[in-house]
């Protein structure tokens, strides 16, 4: 496999990594209420 | 920017930019690194002496790799080979080994087992001396006791043959005797066999009697009382995981 390639799954394995991780901490943010903005 | 604010087309836009980064990347610094390697897999070739070897860091499409092609191999032996592979594996950084070759056989720092070959020695053996044993019975004489050790130091190249024991009586007394002694004789030279180190699931022993004289001799001659060797069959010995050869 040329380096490139290595280089390449080993990126993509983070990125995919981070995005999960993003992912579920956007997931566990509590819900935003309705009325927070000021009237 | 309206469009990144949809999820898949963002992912899809960073999975992009990582593959030019890990190209841009790879064009940067693959051959850099290619090169150290090949130097040092020069040096760690010449340190074990495998000296027409050549490694080769670079794919089949001239790409830069941290996986090594192993060329000029064909003509050393397995030991050799295998210092070789191992030494170059050994270089922090370097993936996988490979001999140009792929699966061509090297001729082995061993000889060759030929199970044949032990027929002939043992023949070479029993031609002039033979295994004697006590009158009538079927216990060896001590003094054919360093016979049957050079008769099983024969053998050993053969392990995972078949090896066929027999006993032969001359014509004197009962047929039903002769071949129940020629058997139990063959028996015995199986036991002692076995005693040092001769697996017995290789050894055959059979009896006779005096069915089978020495051609020219007359049935009654004593030198028909005899053992005979014979590979009967040739089972090819299976390596186990642990005698495998190093990466090829």
């Amino acid at each position: 496999m040329p380096i490139w390639m290595e280089l390449l799954v080993l990126l993509l394995v983070v990125y995919a990594a981070g995005l999960a991780l993003g992912w579920a901490i956007w997931r566990s943010r509590p819900e935003m209420e309705e009325s927070e903005t000021d009237g | 920017m309206q469009i990144l604010h949809n999820p898949r087309i963002a992912v899809a836009l960073g999975a992009l930019a990582i593959l030019l980064l890990a190209v841009m990347a790879g064009e940067i610094t693959g051959p850099p690194i290619a090169g150290r390697l090949e130097a040092r897999a020069a040096q760690a070739i010449a340190e074990v002496g495998g000296a027409p070897v050549e490694a080769h860091f670079h794919t089949g499409n001239d790409m830069p790799t941290r996986h090594p092609l192993l060329t000029g191999g064909e003509g050393l032996n397995e030991a050799v080979r295998n210092r070789v592979a191992k030494a170059v594996a050994a270089i922090p950084g370097v993936g996988g080994v490979r001999w140009s070759d792929g699966s061509a056989l090297a001729k082995s720092a061993d000889e060759p087992v030929h199970p044949l070959h032990c027929q002939e020695d043992v023949e070479a053996l029993l031609r002039t001396r033979s295994i004697r044993f006590e009158e009538g019975s079927a216990r060896i004489d001590a003094p054919s006791g360093e016979l049957v050790d050079e008769v099983a130091a024969a053998l050993r190249p053969c392990l995972g043959s078949i090896i066929a024991i027999t006993g032969h009586t001359n014509s004197s007394g009962p047929e039903p005797g002769n071949i129940e002694l020629s058997r139990q004789r063959a028996e015995a030279v199986r036991d002692a066999l076995v005693r040092r180190g001769i697996p017995a699931d290789g050894l055959r022993p059979r009896g006779v009697g005096s069915r089978f004289p020495v051609s020219g001799l007359e049935p009654a001659d004593p030198a028909n009382r005899r053992i005979e060797f014979s590979v009967i069959a040739t089972v090819p010995v299976r390596p186990t995981p642990v005698d495998t050869p190093g990466p090829r």
